[in-house]
């Protein structure tokens, strides 16, 4: 009986051994393979555009210091949120984020590492705007000849006119597609009219020849004017689309009102096999592209897409092609994360914040697991202002808090030492910080803890009063309105539940004593995030006066739609409820500064942050210092927050 | 006997159409405004009037517009025609999300069910038999430590130790990242991958069978056939293979078939902690990610293999045990 009870339990192991072997690949969402052009199951890769004789930018020296000419090596890089979406226009996780920006590479506009907007000269020969009698713009691009997807097919003008003409056709709208690439898209003139499926064409696009394209923007578009606007460039923004593969049999053609598909019917039907097929669409396998990167697989089983270097592409705005020959992008869990780097199956681990976090990232620094960069977050942590109401509509109330916070020994205890402080809206990575740090930290006041000052504060304000109307002595001030009614200094606060933000904890060390004694009583109300997000758009069950959270800056970072005046904002952009001209005003002057005038907008923007310094809608508590930690084996490393660990990895290189 | 399986069929339907307007109620109260979780991202990317034109359309595309009581059954009409919905996260049908993570956990559990029952079992049997000696109360102490101890820490003290420590194992994961692996070796390596939450998973389930299995063959054991067996000189391991524990295996074969409908429910703590992409990790991200038609659609699935488990289960009993008659 032994020997059966053996034989069983082996036969047991054995089973499960197989169990395993059997299911080994993903049974059900099986990883999408590409063909690897580089293995060489492609078309000849004709020439590019070096080779050529003219026509092209001139490529920039490649930087020194040990960058090899021809890629090597493999990276896996962390990024917190991956799905199988690989293309535009449906959800944007972070993972996924830096897919498609490895992925896409001939736009027609570059954002910088020093976090410009500029034509993108690798891709662009001409670019001319010129200004119409009716106030819309029109931009007409010359490409440069040469550009090849990574399948070899030349890119011409129709592929960027077909993003156009593909991004806005109705038939993208249709029930199991829905995506929202045509959202934003008004702004072109004749484009409403081709969404809504009334139009065949779209009037402003024009496809003029075989690499020449040029395409209108509205004066205004909803009420809101399109020009002069700073990050009008953006708008001329367009990327090429293979139409040869996501419209087999269609072909784009000027017509009599402007640019149309002909050929094959642009339908749903066509484009569910296309783009929305889960193995071989392009919006699960984007097989034809254009960036530095060509998508290989994504296995949604193991959290991983790996991605090889696009052996056609001629390199990015500055003309650098990628030297890291593979990429995997993982989601790694979170709780094992520094964990997994120190055994080595992860390579990269970007933007990590907390002291918690960054510590144990040290750490293994220490042991020998590899590096770290450090660069400041572009956003911050706050306490966000209802100014529409209560006690905190009154700007001498809103300083008299900041006065109240022990943001210093906060920022400390919260960060551990990884963070800085700043004093109106904007991030320590943004170019206008950057460029003039002495000059904007000498103009901001910076509201350290000073008691004395916040009574001074509620003095000017009027917070002279008791609850009888009496001369102030003790206790809780009161303030006379205008109507003659008493208002108590008691401000109601609500905060994320401590597992949301440990920092909610610290306000009852660093500012609720501290007001008490000026007579000011905060009450802090714990909130559940469903509870707290409705409490920041105005809807919950109680107006918090004050809110604690955070704020990140995108790149095109557009405060004027932040503080408008308008009632009908409040609550959702405007999220202090605030109607202050001369803050509407100075943003709506940076909003209407001509694209690349960077002394003006550098002006208007300090107008900005001067004003908002002063009146406070938000106090801007701590801004992070994020650290990225990597093997020593990846080489040219360098970040700004501002600037895309994708783009950043195209200047990295591996040395094993 | 039909009429019983009958009956039992329509008190499923109640029961399930019940649940299902519970669950749907539960999650319609949930204070999230899945509209404005999944738009906001866009909010730096519009202008005012785009946005809420966005948020609009998104709403309308979720049914959200509509009443509630035709939300639910244009839901409910749905699911029973076998289309689950579209996910607000990933942008695709469900049953197109659910496959993947279905597989990894099945997978999990299956391999997890084995070893815990080639484990188990010899361990009932031996503490039934040694009941009360040195062994009997070793075996009981440590299989109890998995059953009091929390998952989390199993899971992270082997890692510390197997991994981290002793480098025998993969940390977390289904594959070695960056590999492209195909055949025996992409076997071997999901079999490395498997070994730290298997373990855990093997480790928090003796106790309670093992004790199942020990009681089912102590009450055996106590039994007048054995002691008619014993007296008839047969040998003391015939005795308790032969005749106890196939006695024992009679309650014993229902537990197997509870596990095996067990097999589809993930286990959310080992598999985020082992960041193993299965159904536990995909119900859990789908409540806090607010993505109702996913979590919903698990749940409703949970329902059904609980009611149909249910009814196996005692049509079970009719058949390893003819005493038992269903009425």
């Amino acid at each position: 009986m032994k020997k059966t009870l053996s034989l069983a339990l082996a036969l047991l192991m054995l089973l499960a051994l197989l169990a395993a072997c059997s299911s080994a690949s993903p049974s059900g969402d099986a990883p999408t393979t590409n063909n690897d052009p580089a293995t060489g199951d492609t078309p000849d890769t004709p020439d590019t555009p070096d080779d050529n004789t003219g026509d092209t930018p001139d490529t920039p020296d490649q930087p020194e210091g040990g960058r090899p000419t021809t890629p090597s090596g493999s990276l896996i890089v962390y990024f917190n949120g991956l799905d199988a979406n690989m293309m535009s226009g449906w959800g944007n996780a972070v993972g996924n984020a830096a897919i498609k920006e490895l992925l896409g590479g001939y736009s027609t506009v570059a954002f910088t590492r020093g976090g410009e907007f500029i034509i993108n000269p690798t891709s662009v020969k001409n670019f001319e705007e010129t200004v119409n009698d009716d106030g819309s713009h029109t931009y007409t691009i010359e490409i440069n000849p040469g550009l090849v997807y990574n399948d070899g097919t030349e890119i011409t003008a129709k592929d960027y006119v077909f993003s156009f003409l593909f991004s806005c056709h109705p038939a993208m709208g249709a029930e199991g597609l829905e995506s929202d690439l045509a959202y934003g898209m008004e702004i072109y003139t004749g484009a409403l009219p081709y969404i809504n499926g009334e139009a065949t064409s779209i009037s402003g696009l024009h496809l003029l020849d075989t690499y020449k394209f040029s395409f209108s923007i509205d004066a205004e578009t909803d009420g809101y004017p399109n020009f002069p606007y700073w990050y009008s460039i953006v708008n001329a923004s367009v990327g090429a689309t293979p139409y040869h593969v996501y419209a087999p049999g269609v072909d784009v053609v000027e017509g009599a009102n402007g640019a149309e598909l002909t050929g094959v019917e642009l339908t749903a039907e066509l484009l569910q096999t296309t783009i929305n097929d889960p193995t071989t669409g392009q919006r699960y396998n984007p097989s034809v592209t254009d960036g530095p990167y060509q998508f290989v697989s994504y296995d949604s089983a193991a959290s991983q897409a790996t991605l090889k270097v696009n052996p056609n592409y001629i390199g990015n705005y500055e003309g650098t092609k990628p030297m890291i020959e593979t990429l995997v992008i993982y989601q790694a869990a979170n709780a094992t994360l520094i964990d997994e780097f120190r055994a080595g199956s992860l390579d990269l681990i970007t933007g990590l914040g907390g002291a918690t976090n960054i510590n144990a990232g040290l750490d293994a620094v220490e042991d020998g697991s590899g590096s770290y960069i450090s660069f400041p977050r572009n956003g911050y942590g706050l306490v966000v202002f209802r100014c529409d109401h209560g006690p905190t509509q009154f700007e001498e109330v809103r300083r008299a808090i900041a006065y109240c916070l022990d943001r210093e020994e906060l920022v400390r205890q919260f960060t551990g030492g990884f963070g800085s402080i700043v004093n109106s809206r904007y991030g320590a990575a943004q170019w206008m910080y950057q460029e003039n740090k002495d000059l904007v930290e000498d103009t901001m006041i910076s509201y350290t803890l000073n008691l004395e000052k916040a009574v001074e504060e509620l003095v000017a304000g009027g917070w002279t009063l008791n609850e009888t109307g009496g001369a102030y002595e003790s206790g809780i001030r009161y303030k006379q309105l205008d109507d003659g009614t008493l208002m108590p200094l008691i401000v109601e606060m609500g905060s994320p539940t401590p597992a949301q933000s440990p920092v909610s904890e610290m306000f009852g060390t660093f500012l609720l004593p501290n007001a008490l004694e000026v007579g000011m009583q905060i009450n802090q109300d714990m909130l559940e995030s469903e509870a707290y997000f409705a409490a920041r758009s105005g809807e919950g069950d109680k107006a918090y006066g004050m809110m604690n959270g955070g704020t990140g800056f995108a790149t095109a970072d557009s405060p004027w739609y932040y503080y408008d005046t308008d009632p009908t904002s409040f609550g959702q952009y405007n999220s202090n409820f605030i109607a202050d001209q001369e803050l509407y005003d100075a943003t709506m002057a940076m909003q209407n500064t001509e694209s690349g005038d960077k002394e003006t907008y550098f002006a208007n923007w300090m107008k900005f942050v001067t004003r908002f310094n002063k009146i406070l809608p938000d106090i801007p508590l701590y801004a992070d210092e994020y650290h990225d930690f990597f093997k020593s084996k990846l080489k040219g490393y360098e970040r700004v927050d501002t600037y895309p660990v994708a783009a950043a990895l195209i200047d990295c290189w591996i040395e094993e | 006997m039909l009429s019983y399986i009958l009956r039992r069929v329509l008190y499923i339907i109640v029961v399930f159409l019940l649940l299902s307007v519970l669950l749907f109620a539960m999650y319609k109260l949930m204070p999230v405004d899945v509209v404005e979780m999944y738009t906001s991202g866009m909010q730096q990317e519009m202008t005012p009037a785009e946005y809420e034109r966005y948020q609009e359309a998104f709403r309308i595309k979720l049914g959200l517009d509509q009443p509630i009581p035709v939300q639910y059954a244009k839901w409910m009409g749905r699911m029973l025609t076998g289309d689950f919905g579209t996910s607000v996260k990933y942008r695709r049908p469900v049953i197109e999300i659910i496959k993947s993570p279905m597989a990894a956990t099945i997978l999990l559990n299956a391999v997890t069910m084995i070893f815990v029952f080639a484990i188990c079992i010899p361990l009932g049997i031996s503490t039934a038999v040694r009941k009360g000696k040195i062994y009997d109360n070793s075996v009981q102490v440590v299989t109890i430590l998995g059953y009091s101890l929390p998952t989390f820490i199993i899971a992270l003290t082997v890692i510390l130790l197997f991994s981290l420590v002793l480098g025998w194992t993969p940390i977390s994961g289904m594959y070695t990242p960056g590999t492209q692996l195909t055949g025996f070796a992409a076997a071997l390596d999901r079999a490395k991958h498997m070994i730290l939450p298997v373990g855990v998973m093997t480790f928090t389930s003796l106790a309670s069978l093992t004790r199942y299995i020990r009681a089912t063959m102590i009450d055996a054991l106590r039994m007048d056939y054995i002691r008619t067996a014993r007296a008839k000189g047969l040998r003391e391991k015939v005795v308790i293979y032969g005749h106890a524990f196939r006695n024992s295996l009679i309650p014993f074969i229902t537990v197997l078939i509870g596990w095996f409908l067990g097999m589809f429910g993930g286990s959310v703590m080992v598999e985020s902690i082992f960041n193993w992409n299965g159904m536990g990790k995909l119900l859990i991200d789908s409540i806090t990610g607010a993505d109702f038609a996913v979590a919903m659609a698990l749940e409703m699935f949970y329902v059904i293999i609980g009611l149909v488990g249910n009814l196996i289960i005692d049509l079970a009993y009719t058949v390893v045990d003819p005493r038992v008659r269903l009425t």
